[in-house]
């Protein structure tokens, strides 16, 4: 009787689990895509080398932000800058970090890209 | 008096017992290892068709023209239900859209536009997979059908076109067979939307699909707005035209 207890509740549990971990991966597909969507909009409105935005050595925490619904979940994508020091002297990192709540039990989930950007 | 060998009434009934619990556990155990492979493959499936719908329009978009005169937007439908099927875009193309290397360029440099290249989702005049019906529901806050799974998206390329042909929209027939004509493909064939959230030089779309395998097993597939439900995914990506 012990035996078939924690037999059926390791595989219950097993179960969950494994769910748990494919709904996150597909999460993470969505999440990935929707950080690059934001990241490549923003490399794009970049503005020319005479623009503020190049001398700046300290940016706003975070620069820009955003949120969408797609599926059941809703995504936040937050930017953030960077100014590059040294060799990376007038490159900015650029950061989007893409957070979402995940299924009971998991919290908040993350994903993130970087990239250096430099004056079109 | 002679000893007869044999096990008792209760012995039997204790063993049968644990028989049956034993079995209980091993169809709990099938169970719940068949739902668990049938929800990966069918989530599997949909990543697949979402990357391949994915990949298509962005090594053709590489390749597309940025002038506005040079591209289109259309909404296709609707084909039997309330909302339209899908989103539809046509532009020139600097690729002559077979995948050949054979690009020719200005004297400047610049590629020269070779085809015009035109993809859109629509809703098939052929029988749903596995005779699945689907009824027309009311159409999304966008003006999309949001019941049917079973969209083809298609690519349609017009070879030796340099000059946009705005007459474009009259191309977003819905196809009648599983055979397409010469120069239409099939890009993926289980999809739920498709829109362009924003137009060129950086596009951004939004496409879904459902898990279709999963979702039939609790659901009237094809009979509830699938836009919002928990089989359904949607990537939106942004790609950026370099012509």
């Amino acid at each position: 009787m012990g035996f078939c207890a924690v037999a059926l509740l390791t595989v219950i549990a097993l179960a969950i689990s494994a769910q748990r971990g494919m709904q996150k991966s597909s999460d993470v597909v969505v999440a990935q895509s929707y950080a690059g969507e934001f990241m490549e909009a923003f490399v794009y409105d970049l503005p020319p080398l005479t623009g503020p935005l190049w001398t700046q050595t300290s940016f706003a925490a975070p620069y820009l932000q955003d949120q969408t619904q797609l599926g059941t979940k809703t995504y936040q994508a937050q930017l953030f800058l960077q100014p590059g020091t040294g060799a990376l002297s007038g490159l900015l990192t650029c950061t989007v970090n893409v957070t979402w709540n995940g299924v009971a039990g998991q919290g908040q989930q993350r994903v993130s890209i970087s990239r250096l950007v430099y004056a079109p | 008096m002679r000893r007869r060998f044999g096990f008792t009434v209760v012995e039997l009934m204790i063993s049968l017992s644990i028989f049956a619990l034993m079995s209980v556990v091993f169809v709990v155990v099938l169970k719940n290892v068949t739902d668990l492979w049938r929800k990966a493959d069918a989530k599997d499936d949909v990543i697949r068709q979402l990357l391949k719908a994915r990949s298509a329009l962005a090594r053709d978009l590489m390749n597309a023209s940025s002038k506005p005169s040079e591209v289109g937007v259309a909404q296709v439908g609707p084909h039997g239900n309330p909302g339209y099927d899908g989103a539809a875009l046509s532009f020139l193309s600097s690729d002559s859209g077979s995948n050949l290397a054979n690009w020719t360029v200005d004297p400047h440099g610049r590629a020269q536009f070779q085809s015009q290249i035109t993809y859109y989702l629509v809703v098939p005049a052929v029988p749903n997979p596995n005779g699945v019906s689907v009824t027309g529901g009311a159409a999304d806050a966008n003006g999309y059908e949001q019941q049917n799974p079973f969209k083809w998206l298609i690519r349609r390329v017009d070879t030796g076109v340099s000059v946009f042909n705005a007459g474009w929209n009259s191309w977003l027939v819905q196809p009648g067979s599983t055979t397409l004509p010469a120069g239409q493909k099939l890009v993926a064939e289980r999809m739920l939307g498709f829109r362009i959230l924003k137009t060129g030089p950086l596009w951004s779309f939004e496409l879904s699909a459902v898990a279709l395998r999963d979702a039939q097993k609790h659901i009237a597939l094809g009979q509830v707005p699938l836009a919002r439900s928990s089989y359904t995914i949607t990537e939106r990506f942004g790609i950026r035209t370099n012509n």
